[in-house]
């Protein structure tokens, strides 16, 4: 019996949670996600237009309790990133047995990091590349790379972005557009395997796909993707001097955080 | 990403969107839905926790950027150092640069989603326009897909030193422009 608790319930949020639903071990599910259904969120998603002006959260709940009305669902319609919302979202963290991080801006994958290593939780994330042209499932650790790691490495080896540089002779003209929206089944191809990936993480606390990530192309992109369908996986260990997870910033700060940053800075003020 | 400056430059269309959907019952069934999408997009950005008000900002202030700046300031001419001022949620590192022969003044603006969101710069010192600068003297230090490694923030490996050697090497750069009309680096893809 086992409880997940999952950041976001958007279009690939959802497959994601569907099919977590669907297995027996899962016993119960901790959603947060403080957004509303609209009418735009349609076309990538499970429920009607007619649900527009829901919250997401309850749509979700109700789905999965349509699959399986025996499932405990608890709905945190709370952002992830807001310090009133932090002491509920770290009592829930605390209870679950694996993370799933379905959201797609950084901050919030910097954050639920922080949060999984704090209680030393297992946990996956899935990423879709712009344009659906491909996407990463990683699986975290405690005590193994973090996302910072993860990422540093992941941008310092792998090219998925071929976006022109900026234009200097017109600042402040148009900008290019860098995020092209996915379809849905570029979408459901990423986070199923995100939700495999989860599945087989929580039936074993020492399963080992033999990679950190795996990026699947999913269309041939010249310059980018050259094959279509063809997975990358990606070992990553943890890297001693990450600022995120390494020794310098674990090492011992002082406990009143709040006294010595003020100190800090007003020794700095007057450098 | 939206960032506190954008948020600013957002109050004006915020005030009209809250008088349109308060006085027009028709504009609500088109605009509403849009329109609290915005709403609710700067109240959390304005709520967010950021470097100063969350536990993993403070540790990281504390045990990496600050360490970083002092062992930069140390044994440095007074003139030189950097100075770290509190602006609302923001941190400003406020600092001279001399890469040849002209000092520059710089500021380099921590915003509240750093590491996350990369450190911007930009001169004081009035510059000549030229290729690698952006809207209001900001330096063009980063960009995700660039080919060249030391032009990809890294909130992982970098702190908010890398920004101001970034900085040094830009104004470099710039000196040798200003002679010769070439910009040193060769472009990165």
């Amino acid at each position: 019996m086992a409880h997940i608790i999952q950041v976001g319930a958007g279009s690939g949020g959802m497959v994601v949670l569907d099919l977590l639903a669907r297995e027996p071990l899962v016993s119960r599910i901790t959603i947060i996600e403080p957004d509303i259904y609209k009418p735009h969120n349609v076309a990538r998603h499970y429920f009607p237009k007619e649900t527009a002006g829901a919250r997401k959260s309850e749509l979700a709940r109700q789905w999965l309790l349509a699959l399986r009305p025996d499932l405990e669902v608890c709905c945190l319609e709370l952002d992830l990133l807001s310090p009133a919302a932090q002491p509920q979202i770290e009592e829930a963290v605390a209870t679950a047995d694996i993370g799933v991080c379905a959201v797609d801006n950084e901050p919030a994958k910097y954050h639920w990091d922080g949060l999984m290593r704090k209680y030393k939780k297992p946990w996956t994330l899935g990423e879709v590349l712009s344009g659906g042209i491909g996407g990463f499932v990683h699986v975290f650790r405690p005590n193994g790379a973090c996302y910072g790691c993860v990422a540093s490495y992941l941008q310092r080896s792998v090219q998925v972005d071929n976006s022109p540089p900026p234009d200097y002779s017109q600042p402040g003209g148009p900008v290019y557009e860098v995020t092209i929206p996915a379809s849905k089944a570029s979408i459901t191809a990423i986070a199923s395997l995100h939700a495999l990936v989860t599945l087989e993480l929580l039936q074993d606390a020492n399963y080992d796909p033999g990679f950190t990530s795996v990026l699947l192309a999913l269309r041939r992109v010249p310059q980018v993707f050259e094959e279509v369908l063809r997975p990358y996986r990606f070992r990553i260990e943890r890297m001693r001097e990450c600022l995120f997870c390494g020794e310098a910033a674990t090492a011992g700060a002082a406990e009143d955080l709040d006294v010595a940053l003020a100190q800090a800075l007003d020794r700095l003020a007057h450098a | 990403m939206t960032r506190p400056s954008d948020l600013e430059m957002l109050n004006p269309l915020r005030s009209m969107l809250r008088h349109l959907t308060g006085r027009h019952a028709s504009l609500r069934t088109l605009g509403e839905l849009l329109a609290e999408d915005l709403l609710a997009e700067c109240s959390r950005q304005e709520q967010a926790m950021g470097l100063l008000d969350s536990e993993a900002g403070k540790r990281r202030l504390l045990t990496v950027e600050i360490p970083a700046i002092e062992r930069y300031n140390e044994g440095r001419d007074p003139e030189f150092r950097i100075r770290l001022v509190r602006q609302g949620s923001n941190l400003v590192l406020c600092y001279r640069l001399m890469p040849t022969h002209n000092i520059y003044e710089l500021e380099t603006r921590l915003y509240s989603s750093y590491p996350i969101v990369p450190p911007e710069t930009r001169v004081l010192t009035p510059l000549r326009h030229c290729p690698h600068l952006l809207e209001g003297q900001t330096l063009c230090l980063w960009r995700q897909g660039s080919s060249r490694q030391n032009s990809r923030w890294d909130p992982a490996r970098y702190t908010c030193i890398f920004a101001v050697q970034a900085a040094w090497r830009w104004l470099a750069c710039y000196e040798i422009w200003y002679d010769t009309g070439e910009w040193p680096l060769p472009e990165a893809r």
